[in-house]
């Protein structure tokens, strides 16, 4: 008995010193976080790019004095959970963000989807929003089948994953309009010079609320993720990563799509017809 | 002529082609890793990694497919988790189950939050990487059943104790998650949470068993509806853990463990839960993690620094659980060995904690391969350890069974199977025990009404919620038929329905079979009434036993009497039948009360005995 008592004592103690050991040879290198480590550009801000102010519902205000939308918002959000004091914002052409053009940010948010193509230069957090692609037209017009979308003239962000559904998907009559800037894309839409313009459908939601005269005809059924990107090899996605989960698992997410695009993320595509593409 | 240049062929995507990579998967990850003599799980977690983004990519980046399946493929794992822990083998080891549960809970736990601690990590992430690790999955206790080791003292509390570490786990899993994705105070989050357990609590141990036997009896005809009943029940449990902020993996092995009486560990539907889970959804699941597996992050210095940390403090924890068997349960060093070795791998709760942490942002990536290395490393090991332990115990002496727990229904007069089986249902239900019902059928019957009587009796089976499959033996031998039944079923009680004046096969099968033997008689076609035990000696108390059995399920005294009795022995057979709309049950002990003076009898031939 007593020998066993021995025993047991010594392999407690054992364990512990183990325990300890492998502590000095190891902990010095891990992170003291669970979630991950973040090191930020710039003195302890979070610096973010976009594309060029405003991205209505999104990004709002003006780059030197954001007044709010869903993803400024979430940066701040961010970079409160990851300690820092406050968001810095720069803007750059869309195609330079999706190229890795990210300048000296620490992330990009600009309703970017993965694709395997973007992740050759960028690093993509998991998902924050899934969204479906929608049809942004004036009030009163319907798309019932896909014949009818097909006979319209379409609006479509330049090197947006829209454009590819545009022209492989919905393949329509008529050369597409493609446009740099998301303003003069609505804009086409609201003075006719295009039948219909496709947006992924939170930023939709965010536009109508806007624009009472413009409305959701239909939506494809080709659910796309919206992500935070990351320069490629970043040290930083894990724990950017890590904050947007738990901002999903927390409804804070599910609070800022219902602020800024008066709905909540888990309805985003309810009442909204669906169109079926595969004939 | 075909004009090849003008096919377009199109990369595969979509759904199918989705399905198509994870079956492959499923299908060969896990022969080509146990070639290697690896655990079938390394070789999902591996093939996930390569279909997925971090491998060859052959999933679309932002498909959600395989990880929302995954998802429900968690909460179908946990379900297993509960339903198929032998609850019998926690009863009857309470007390060294508890003692052993709460050692190899308490020190990985204590060691992982001190690991935890100091690295500097927030305390809910402390407590939630102390739980997983101190959870486990009992992967190699198929190891020790095969070795005959499944009634040895150590290896049952080790069976017991899963119940209490995986349930303490959960429950750290469910206030970690629930005070991380709260909105409210913390106050207000607590009292959520206990609302929460006190709401599943009822709904899982109390409202589910209730709906289920109902359903069981009154939806459950068919096969597939009973088996949909229990996804049900899962799901119904995960919905309300979820309403209350509890994470859905806590509802699901809760409803699991509600269940565990209604599913009999070798019933047809445990046979098809298991086949389903072990088919699809547990691969999608161990898959769908596979997924987040990155080689890139796995072989970095900090992951490889992490995941020995975790493995020093998890394998510690349960080694000094193990060795303390010793001194509490007065283990010999194989049996110590054998509890570390069952106890160590890490599996089912560590990975449904770890993910959960996961999506919750609790833990990042490097954490999640960390416990992965965990994992493989924990399997390995316990492997090994089991191996060498499992030749150097000593065979314990076989227990004598509970009364319910296989009960064998011979059935010679088809119009008393529904006493028979009623009986059975009550008296198996004590011990969530299984129930073989044969039915014996002579060799001058036609097939046809053969046929029709096994039929017959699987609407009777079903009608009544009881999980069995019927079983027909065509026989010139009745008593040779049912002995070998009962031995081959390895049966704790037989039932032996049988028409008045005919009970002589029954006398022959109990001067041989090595368990008591009932003989049922009357044509009951009612729910239990009234149970009138018989006077008169019960030295064995099998009387009482099983009369208490039925009165559990007494329904109300307007309902058919049953009488319970002891024979004295096998010339006390009353040979006519009980009064109309009543049953009669003659109990006997089995062969060690046999007279010695009543010698082994060549068994009657069949014939009238059968209706």
């Amino acid at each position: 008995m007593r020998s066993s008592l021995r025993r047991v004592t010594g392999i407690v103690i054992g364990a512990l010193a183990a325990v300890v050991l492998t502590f000095a040879l190891t902990g010095c290198e891990i992170s003291d976080s669970a979630s991950g480590t973040f090191t930020p550009a710039h003195d302890n801000v979070l610096t973010v790019v976009t594309q060029p102010f405003p991205t209505v519902g999104f990004w709002e205000g003006t780059a030197a004095h954001p007044t709010g939308g869903f993803e400024y918002e979430m940066a701040e959000e961010l970079a409160s959970r990851l300690g820092l004091d406050g968001v810095k914002v720069e803007t750059r052409e869309f195609s330079e963000i999706v190229a890795g053009n990210l300048g000296d940010a620490d992330i990009a948010m600009s309703l970017l989807t993965p694709t395997s193509e973007r992740e050759e230069n960028l690093d993509f957090t998991t998902p924050y929003l899934q969204t479906t692609p929608a049809f942004l037209t004036r009030d009163g017009t319907e798309i019932p089948d896909l014949e009818t979308a097909q006979g319209m003239k379409i609006a479509v962000g330049r090197n947006t994953t829209l454009e590819g559904i545009v022209d492989d998907t919905i393949r329509p009559d008529q050369e597409p309009l493609r446009f740099e800037n998301r303003d003069r894309e609505i804009e086409a839409v609201r003075k006719g010079t295009a039948d219909a313009a496709l947006f992924d459908l939170a930023a939709a939601q965010a536009i109508i609320k806007e624009s009472p005269n413009l409305t959701i005809a239909a939506q494809l059924n080709d659910p796309e993720p919206i992500a935070a990107a990351l320069p490629k090899g970043s040290s930083n996605t894990d724990a950017v990563g890590s904050a947007l989960r738990s901002m999903e698992a927390d409804g804070t997410i599910d609070q800022l799509s219902a602020d800024w695009l008066g709905i909540s993320v888990s309805d985003l595509s309810a009442n909204i017809p669906l169109l079926r593409t595969n004939q | 002529m075909l004009n090849l240049a003008s096919i377009t062929l199109e990369s595969p995507s979509g759904g199918a082609w989705e399905f198509l990579a994870l079956f492959v998967v499923v299908i060969l990850g896990p022969p080509l890793v146990r070639m290697a003599r690896i655990p079938g799980i390394i070789g999902l977690l591996v093939g996930g990694f390569l279909i997925g983004p971090n491998g060859f990519g052959l999933l679309d980046p932002g498909s959600t497919t395989i990880p929302d399946l995954g998802q429900l493929g968690l909460l179908y794992l946990m379900f297993i988790a509960g339903v198929e822990l032998d609850l019998s083998l926690l009863r009857r080891h309470r007390k060294s189950a508890t003692t052993f549960g709460l050692l190899t809970f308490a020190f990985p736990m204590a060691f992982g939050v001190m690991v935890g601690a100091g690295l500097g990590w927030e305390l809910p992430a402390s407590l939630l990487l102390g739980s997983l690790l101190a959870s486990h999955t009992l992967l190699l206790y198929p190891l020790a059943k095969d070795a005959g080791l499944n009634n040895d003292p150590v290896v049952a509390s080790v069976v017991g104790a899963t119940v209490l570490t995986d349930t303490i786990a959960l429950v750290i899993l469910a206030v970690v998650a629930g005070t991380q994705s709260g909105t409210g105070s913390t106050s207000d989050v607590i009292l959520e949470l206990g609302l929460g357990f006190l709401s599943l609590g009822l709904v899982c141990f109390v409202a589910l068993p209730f709906l289920a036997r109902r359903a069981f009896r009154f939806l459950g005809q068919e096969r597939t509806v009973r088996y949909a009943i229990a996804i049900a029940s899962f799901l119904i449990a995960a919905v309300v853990a979820e309403t209350f902020g509890i994470e859905g993996i806590v509802g699901a092995f809760f409803a699991g463990l509600a269940m565990n009486r209604l599913v009999p560990t070798e019933g047809p539907l445990m046979n098809r839960i298991d086949f389903f889970g072990g088919a699809v959804f547990i691969p999608v699941f161990l898959v769908s993690v596979g997924l987040l597996l990155k080689p890139a992050v796995m072989f970095e210095g900090e992951t490889i620094g992490l995941a020995a940390l975790l493995i020093v403090a998890c394998l510690g924890g349960k080694y000094i659980a193990g060795q303390l068997t010793r001194l509490i349960l007065k283990a010999t060093g194989p049996q110590a060995n054998l509890a570390f070795a069952l106890s160590a791998p890490q599996a089912a709760a560590t990975l449904a904690a770890t993910t959960v942490g996961f999506n919750i942002g609790l833990f990042g990536e490097s954490v999640v391969n960390a416990v992965l290395v965990l994992i493989l490393v924990s399997v390995l090991v316990a492997t090994i350890v089991a191996e060498r332990a499992k030749s150097r115990i000593e065979l314990p002496e076989e227990l004598t069974p509970e009364l319910g727990e296989r009960v064998l229904v011979a059935i010679a007069n088809l119009e008393g199977a529904q006493l028979g089986l009623r009986l059975a249902r009550s008296v198996a239900r004590r011990e969530a025990g299984k129930v073989e019902v044969l039915l014996l059928a002579g060799e001058d019957s036609p097939p046809r009404q053969r046929r029709a009587e096994l039929d017959r009796l699987s609407g009777t089976c079903r009608r009544l919620g009881i999980d069995a499959d019927p079983l027909i033996r065509i026989t010139d031998n009745t008593a040779r038929t049912t002995l070998f039944a009962a031995h081959d079923f390895n049966a704790s009680l037989v039932l032996a329905v049988t028409d008045p004046g005919q009970e002589e096969w029954v006398r022959s099968v109990g001067l041989k079979v090595s368990c008591p033997i009932a003989v049922v008689l009357g044509d009951v076609d009612a729910p239990l009434g009234e149970v009138v035990k018989g006077e008169g000696p019960d030295a064995s108390g099998l009387v009482t036993d099983f009369g208490d059995a039925v009165e559990s399920n007494h329904r109300s005294s307007d309902h058919a009497t049953v009488r319970i009795r002891v024979l004295d022995g096998w010339s006390d057979l009353p040979g006519q039948a009980p009064p109309e709309g009543t049953g009669m049950v003659l109990l006997h002990p089995g062969p060690a009360s046999v007279d010695p003076d009543e010698a082994w009898q060549e068994p009657t031939r069949m014939g009238s005995a059968l209706t």
